[in-house]
């Protein structure tokens, strides 16, 4: 059985997992207009670090050399989980998986050919990896916006297949000119706080965020088990979702049953407020007969961190199911896709002991959770 | 147990990637539009899937794609990089989509209705432990009987695409090993430098006017297409299997299967050869 041991959440709201919860809890959230930040030229809504509060908290701790703000956010996010795990990180029992989109992309902008030895994510992995004395390889994925969900799966094979008693999840992308820019040429943005799943959704929020969850295979942790994942590409376009959401239906069948089904406290959806993913996944949840089942969609309190989100709304949810609530999804008041989910503006009571969790990305790539509530001790 | 069915690698810059997919009887009319790794890594999966029988659009819930990089997109990066600025500011969506990397595994995926996992990892450097530990996290999902894997790197170093097909057999350990991997690499690349040595040895003894990549590998040496060779230089290929291998090809019908093409000629070299 593989669980949880330790998490932490760090994004622009605060640091720790309770303290980002409470703060979410009360009905918080990081996501601001900006203007003329990373110079991108028009406006954009989202919820960013202050690069400097990286750095205060990151203090004098010694050894940094030049790492970058993203690794120094990877440090202090793991350090934390690590710290409530109980673990012992530099153990090679322990393995690091890094799920990032982007890593240290920013750099770029002053090394346009590419030449700068901390570009490649590998390098970001390593030094994570190497700042708590772990000697293995650490394994770094890249799957666009569901290498948070897929770092876990990753992690739990790991463990179950090579022998590992823990594994570090970080997951971690921060915000920069490049990225914001994509986004836009795109036209996939949103003006405002975005909506999920609402008639008048105008698109997403970018944001910045790093987590990690230590999961491991001694004991049973806080409790709440990685019971089952599964990934399925629906071999539909490279950007865009399939309108059939043949992929995200096969990856949520592969790991649901009715009797597991009849247990979910929700369903913690990707529901990026774009009109494609968002119409996508009500296709989804209608075909696996889910589309009744409390649903909720944190991306209008946290924006969409990319390769933190995974890892982000988790470690969330996992407090939800253990406080036995069902988060209201902020932004939301008419559905406006094919099939109305059970989504809420408010707080609700949780009944079940599991929740799924679903993401989507480009590369026609998407990926599913299950976790469960187990016997503590 | 798990088998490698086929395998297939790419040395090729932009030019000689495009040359190859014109070179594959390939109607792909994407394939321009791809980035330089997802064009690497198709016609890797082109060959492969082709080699096992699998290159079709018939839904393949049972196959898996896992790959595996150095620099994820930087390449892609770079160039988008140029297009916000500092001298113009036109972000372009369609370089956009290529800078998250696991894209080409989409590309792929959509050409060949692979409807099984799809995974992108970065390793600093090409790593066949890796790489067959990244496929028997694969096979770990009780649903997938194949895994398309491979290496695809377009920045450092000259190999731009390693890709091979793993079939599982049965249902006991599954047994691939780094060395399993390496040992067909190494076969392989035997294969491609005796086809290019091959191919030398033609160009020279026959005086012909052209380089060794303008042979293709199945092209037929004979006839009115191909290289089209005569009877004279039949006997001049003759004298070659005999000098450089020490191979004595007498009965003309079975010389005229073994000359057919490089490919052909290599492999009969490769089994039969004595020098």
């Amino acid at each position: 059985m593989v669980t949880i041991a330790g998490h932490n959440v760090y994004t622009g709201l605060g640091f720790g997992s309770s303290a980002v919860y409470s703060l979410v809890r009360a009905g918080a959230s990081g996501l601001t207009p900006h203007e003329g930040t990373f110079g991108v030229p028009d406006p954009f809504v989202a919820s960013l670090f202050d690069r400097d509060g990286i750095d205060r908290r990151f203090g004098d701790r010694k050894g940094a050399g030049d790492m970058t703000p993203l690794e120094k956010a990877m440090v202090l996010s793991a350090e934390n989980a690590i710290g409530m795990a109980g673990i012992d990180a530099s153990s090679e029992d322990t393995l690091f998986v890094i799920s990032t989109t982007k890593g240290n992309v920013e750099l770029l902008e002053e090394s346009p050919d590419g030449d700068d030895p901390r570009l490649p994510l590998w390098h970001s992995a390593r030094l994570v990896a190497a700042w708590f004395g772990n000697s293995n390889e650490p394994i770094c994925v890249t799957n666009a916006c569901t290498s948070g969900i897929c770092a876990q799966i990753v992690a739990k094979r790991a463990i179950e297949l090579d022998g590992y008693s823990n594994a570090v999840v970080i997951g971690a992308d921060l915000l920069s000119k490049f990225i914001v820019s994509g986004f836009q040429s795109l036209k996939a943005l949103s003006p405002e706080r975005c909506r999920p799943f609402d008639k008048d959704r105008t698109g997403l929020n970018l944001s910045e965020g790093v987590a990690t969850i230590v999961l491991t295979s001694k004991g049973t942790g806080t409790g709440i088990e990685l019971e089952d994942g599964c990934i399925r590409n629906d071999a539909n376009h490279i950007s865009a979702p399939s309108r059939t959401a043949a992929g995200q239906t096969a990856a949520i069948e592969a790991i649901m049953d009715a009797e597991k089904a009849a247990d979910l406290a929700f369903v913690n959806l990707h529901g990026t407020a774009t009109s494609y993913n968002d119409s996508m996944e009500s296709v989804a949840l209608h075909r696996c007969g889910l589309d009744g089942v409390p649903a909720v969609s944190y991306k209008s309190v946290f924006g969409h961190t990319l390769g933190a989100a995974g890892v982000v709304e988790t470690v969330i949810s996992c407090l939800a199911l253990e406080e036995g609530v069902v988060f209201p999804t902020a932004g939301y008041k008419e559905s406006g896709v094919p099939y109305p989910l059970n989504l809420s503006e408010d707080f609700r009571p949780a009944a079940g002991g599991r929740f799924l969790k679903i993401m989507s990305g480009f590369g026609g790539i998407n990926a599913a959770i299950l976790y469960r509530r187990v016997a503590n001790g | 147990m798990a088998r490698i069915v086929s395998y297939h690698s790419i040395v090729a810059d932009d030019g000689g990637l495009t040359a190859l997919y014109r070179s594959m009887d390939v109607n792909y009319p994407k394939f321009f539009k791809m980035d330089r790794m997802s064009k690497a890594g198709f016609l890797g999966a082109e060959t492969v899937l082709g080699e096992a029988g699998l290159r079709n659009e018939e839904p393949k819930e049972d196959l898996s794609i896992v790959l595996v990089n150095s620099t994820s997109s930087t390449v892609d990066d770079i160039e988008f990089q140029k297009s916000i600025g500092p001298q113009e500011y036109f972000p372009s969506p369609s370089l956009f989509v290529y800078t998250l990397s696991n894209v080409v595994c989409g590309e792929i995926a959509i050409r060949n209705r692979i409807l099984g996992e799809t995974s992108f990892y970065v390793k600093e450097a090409f790593d066949a432990a890796f790489l067959a530990r990244a496929v028997r996290w694969a096979f770990a999902d009780p649903a997938i009987k194949k895994v398309l894997c491979g290496w695809t790197e377009c920045l450092t170093g000259d190999r731009v695409c390693h890709m091979m097909l793993v079939e599982r057999e049965g249902t006991g350990d599954l047994d691939l090993t780094a060395e399993t991997i390496e040992k067909t690499i190494k076969s392989h690349t035997q294969m491609e430098e005796l086809k290019q040595e091959i191919k030398k040895q033609i160009i020279e003894s026959l005086n012909l006017d052209m380089a060794p990549e303008d042979i293709a590998n199945n092209e037929p040496l004979f006839g009115d297409t191909g290289l089209g060779l005569d009877s004279v230089d039949a006997l001049e290929l003759i004298v070659i299997m005999e000098k450089f291998y020490g191979i004595k090809l007498t009965d003309p019908s079975q010389s005229k299967g073994i000359l057919q093409s490089i490919d052909t000629m290599s492999e009969y070299v490769a089994t039969h050869r004595t020098k």
